[in-house]
């Protein structure tokens, strides 16, 4: 109550002055790698991509429709190995250029180049085989196989061909990622300190917002300010501990948005003392999640309707995947870590655990826009080794590094991690836990590696039923929750801030802009 | 300064103390005075008589208010449905047997959304999304899914299908469902003999779950392995149940507890009458969302009875037909949803301030019960909205509706609906996380688990490729 007095009086103080015009801005938590979306790391990226490109088939925020900008018409072709596309007309790329069923085309060939290194490319090359320009407006897409519902595995973004001289081997680090140009409803930029939009009406877009800015957020209790302030008109991500400023404002809406988040403390069981499962069995009872989530989130013990729920493995429970029989772990239970480490041959001296005559310290890191919605949630779990015993250090890590070394699993130098993963109607996790080699495990955050594991991930990838696939991905919970590559947290609601000034501001589940048509901002 | 919570955290230590429960004699409905001119704004949505009528401002009575507040059994229900505890809290307790009526009211139409969610995704992954690996035991569920959604089935021959499923008692069960198809009977008490999880008789402050589960095992018909079934037709029995209780326990309620069931009901149910003089007690419209009686019989009306037509009938007598009347183009079969959630929100304001008049300045509670009018409202056009025909209205209103539906607003029927409308959208993913919510209130709903889950991996599965990101 406090916090929200402060709030609103800081609001009622200085909104007068901060108002910014008719330019909207949000903040993220961190600005997107790269506008290119065959190399997006981050939702941040998918979120900015979605403004700036079209995918050929999406699924409306509304209704769910599969629908299309792009295609006119379609027609299965070659006993449903292929399909036809008659590409709507008059869609102009961001430069004036005329989309053609030429671009169609060289993004599937981009994207079966294995000159571009892409893991989103990899994901359809099982089910890709070519395209081919039957005319300026019709392309005929070839799949490895019949598919069941060929549309919908066609929901990648279309790229200009002429942007890439017909190369169809794609780099990440080209000029492109950072000015694309695309067919979607704003012309993107990204500079240093954000990313600029701009509208750009075209055939099959009408963007009624002019201009828009995406910044990147600092301390969510400033972020709030900003928003109150009118500084900023939009939160993609706002804590939990926010929410209720956010609902009390009559200038501020909370808006849902259907992401499967969940978070997790990523171990690294190459080193010693952590390539010990016991140790790593340990480290999961001394988590206190309980207090962890009371401090960082605010979420009280027993409280009901909570956005945020325990997990015990890689999966929201909501999910059919998530293996309800596995229970999580709420408590710590500071006996059974000491049985465990002590069964492991470190010994307790002083009060500090020791590894073979060394005291345990572990080097912890973040990636820090986690800090928007779990304050100091770091530090909390610092604390709660350092108070079982373990040291620690702690670092935050920039975001930009969390996707070209956490990901890429080159921080070798760290024990633990923590992170979170988003997944959309998709939730294949195989990408995680594989051992990283020959395109797979492509983010295996330590290079985790259990032929168990891979085992049972093998069995997702060839299931031939629904029931297979499910099954296998029950016993790798199973097998996670036991083998603990990762300290599994809960799973955590996404819910956007947007001033009331900004309407029309539909939210798709995952990719957010969908509908960005109609929004509006009479700001 | 004012925290929105902060009554209900004075609810909840008054319930801890647990004083006993003074509500005796429900004031009668529309009963109350006009909180003042003041009310009326120049812009105001809703006619300043009855601002004065909607239960938030009745409520800012503290006389009236105390009763509530000092309950146990409300702040259960009010602050967390949390149903189980509520309806204990209620328990035994003759003068409070509303109160009772009231959650089993809420129970009768939330197991109904949730049969809806496992009919529209038994339907979606069995009918519209059928592989070569599904056993026949799903013709049986497609069959019993179809009736119960008031559907024609694609298939003729889904019955004979169905037959060739070896599991026992599923042939019975889809052959006796098939029997009620379109016969009128209500209830289907012959296809419930012989659907799985029938709870026993109705028991008010019961609370029963839905017996074993899954109702089936079947096998895969390519790997041979588990494939788990469950019938939709299991949640009627519990709704009927709560529907049951509910009349028992409050018969002299018996036309409110129909009008708040109305909007609710599956399609093969007999509707209400629409009554112009509906007598609602205030235990039924406190802490949802509904304003005035009139509501009740508007959403009656425009659900199950004269569709968008009641929006003009109903105008001076509902806050939510008068604040979406201006809204409404019943000739061109559009809702303007822009005016809808303007209108929407010039209610919110209104009933505020009336609130505050009559309380003699702003209480922590004002915004949440006036936000269940807006809740209410949005909902409301939503209804005229579908029963036009206007889809795209109504969807955008739901989605309106849904961010909105949160803390004292998150009324769990509510959001199974919604559930159920994503789950025959193949929106399987905001389906599930709605329902999973619910499991924990109302263990029931698990049923619809089974076909949703089932949807859900078949999507999935179908979809294009998909990486975890950061």
């Amino acid at each position: 109550m406090g916090r929200s007095r402060h709030l609103l009086v800081a609001a009622g103080i200085s909104a007068a002055v901060l108002s910014t015009g008719a330019a909207l801005t949000y903040y993220e938590g961190a600005l997107p790698t790269t506008l290119n979306p065959l190399y997006a790391a981050k939702m941040v990226d998918y979120r900015a991509q979605e403004l700036v490109f079209d995918r050929l088939w999406y699924h409306s925020p509304i209704n769910n429709e599969l629908e299309s900008r792009l295609v006119q018409s379609w027609e299965l072709t070659e006993g449903g190995k292929g399909i036809k596309l008659e590409l709507a007309s008059g869609i102009k790329w961001h430069d004036g250029k005329p989309f053609t069923a030429d671009d169609v085309c060289f993004t599937v060939k981009a994207m079966l180049d294995s000159g571009t290194p892409s893991p989103i490319a990899e994901g359809y090359r099982d089910i890709l085989a070519g395209c081919t320009p039957e005319s300026r407006s019709t392309a005929i897409v070839h799949f490895t196989r019949i598919v069941h519902n060929p549309r919908e595995r066609l929901g990648f973004s279309v790229l200009p061909e002429h942007a890439f001289d017909g190369n169809t081997a794609i780099s990440p680090d080209l000029e492109f990622s950072a000015r694309p140009t695309g067919t979607g409803p704003m012309k993107g930029s990204r500079g240093t300190r954000g990313v600029t939009f701009q509208s750009f009406a075209n055939g099959h877009h009408s963007p009624q917002v002019g201009q828009m800015q995406l910044q990147e957020s600092g301390d969510p209790l400033l972020a709030i300010k900003a928003l109150i302030n009118n500084s900023v008109q939009g939160i993609i991500e706002v804590a939990p501990n926010f929410r209720a400023d956010v609902s009390a404002s009559d200038e501020l809406a909370l808006k849902s948005y259907d992401l499967r988040s969940w978070w997790f403390v990523a171990i690294n069981s190459k080193k010693a003392p952590l390539d010990d499962r016991r140790v790593r069995q340990a480290l999961n009872f001394m988590l206190d999640r309980t207090e962890l989530r009371e401090k960082s989130i605010g979420v009280k013990p027993g409280e009901r309707n909570s956005p945020c729920e325990f997990i015990s493995g890689p999966f929201v429970p909501s999910s059919p995947y998530y293996n309800r029989s596995v229970p999580a772990v709420e408590r710590s239970d500071q006996g059974q870590a000491e049985a465990l480490l002590k069964e492991a041959g470190m010994e307790k001296v002083g009060g500090r655990w020791q590894f073979k005559g060394q005291p345990v310290s572990f080097r912890m890191g973040m990636e820090k826009s986690l800090d928007n919605e779990a304050p100091d949630i770091l530090s909390y779990i610092s604390n709660q080794f350092e108070a079982a015993g373990i040291g620690s250090q702690v670092y935050k890590i920039p975001p930009d590094n969390w996707t070209t070394e956490a990901i890429t699993g080159l921080l070798t130098d760290y024990d633990l991690l923590v992170g979170k993963w988003s997944f959309g109607q998709v939730e294949d996790v195989n990408e995680l836990f594989y051992t990283r080699s020959r395109g797979k495990g492509t983010r295996n955050i330590f290079n985790y590696s259990e032929q168990e594991v891979d085992r049972l991930l093998a069995q997702y990838d060839v299931a031939k039923t629904d029931t297979a696939a499910r099954d296998a991905y029950h016993k790798l919970h199973r097998k996670l929750a036991e083998d603990l590559p990762y300290l599994f947290l809960w799973k955590l609601d996404t819910k956007s801030a947007w001033r009331t000034e900004v309407k029309g501001n539909t939210i798709a589940p995952y990719y957010y802009f969908t509908q960005f048509d109609s929004w509006r901002y009479e700001g | 300064m004012i925290c929105p919570n902060r009554w209900w955290a004075g609810l909840l230590l008054l319930a801890i103390g647990c004083s006993p429960p003074t509500v005796t004699s429900p004031d009668p409905a529309g009963s109350s005075a006009d909180p003042g001119p003041d009310s009326v704004a120049a812009d105001a949505a809703i006619p300043g008589g009855l601002v004065g009528s909607a239960w938030p401002v009745r409520m800012s009575d503290d006389a009236l208010r105390g009763p509530f507040e000092s309950h146990s059994g409300w702040a259960a229900l009010l602050m967390q449905r949390d149903y189980p505890a509520a309806l204990g809290a209620f328990g035994g307790d003759a003068p409070l047997a509303v109160g009772q009526a009231r959650i089993h009211t809420e129970l009768a139409a939330a197991y109904r959304q949730a049969l809806r969610v496992g009919a529209n995704a038994t339907v979606q992954v069995y009918g519209e999304n059928r592989r070569d690996e599904d056993p026949a035991a799903v013709d049986c569920l497609l069959l019993v899914s179809y009736v119960l959604l008031g559907v024609d089935d694609p298939s003729a021959d889904r019955l004979q299908a169905c037959q060739r499923s070896e599991l026992e008692g599923l042939g019975p069960h889809a052959a006796a469902w098939d029997a009620w198809r379109g016969s009128g009977a209500w209830p289907p008490s012959d296809a419930l003999a012989v659907t799985a999880g029938q709870p026993g008789p109705p028991t008010a402050g019961a609370m029963p779950d839905a017996g074993p589960l899954p109702h089936w095992r079947a096998v895969d018909l390519v790997e041979g392995l588990e494939v788990q079934l469950a019938s939709p037709a299991g949640l009627l029995g519990l709704a009927l149940f709560h529907e049951q209780a509910a009349r028992a326990v409050y018969p002299q309620g018996e036309a409110a507890i129909s009008a708040m069931l109305a909007p609710w009901l599956l399609p093969g149910e007999p509707a209400p009458a629409v009554s112009d003089e509906l007598e609602v007690p205030l235990e039924f419209l406190f802490g949802s969302a509904m304003l005035v009686p009139a509501d009740l019989s508007f959403m009656v009306d425009v659900t199950r009875g004269s569709g968008a037509a009641a929006v003009d009938t109903w105008k001076d007598r509902s806050a939510f037909a008068s604040t979406i009347a201006p809204c409404v183009d019943v000739a061109g079969g559009a809702v303007d949803v822009p005016c809808v959630i303007e209108n929407a929100g010039r209610a919110f304001d209104q009933l505020r301030t009336a609130m505050e008049i009559r309380s003699g300045g702003e209480q922590g509670y004002h915004r949440p019960f006036a936000e269940l009018g807006r809740v209410g409202t949005i909902r409301a056009a939503e209804a005229v909205a579908e029963a036009m025909g206007d889809e795209q209205a109504m969807g955008l209103l739901r989605l309106n509706a849904l961010d909105l539906s949160i803390g004292t607003s998150a009324e769990p029927h509510y959001l199974l609906s919604i559930a159920a409308w994503d789950a025959g959208n193949r929106n399987s993913s905001r389906a599930s996380d709605a329902l999973h919510a619910q499991v924990g209130h109302i263990p029931g709903v698990e049923v619809a688990r089974f076909p949703l889950d089932a949807l859900h991996v078949r999507l999935s599965r179908e979809s294009a490729p998909g990486v975890p990101m950061h």
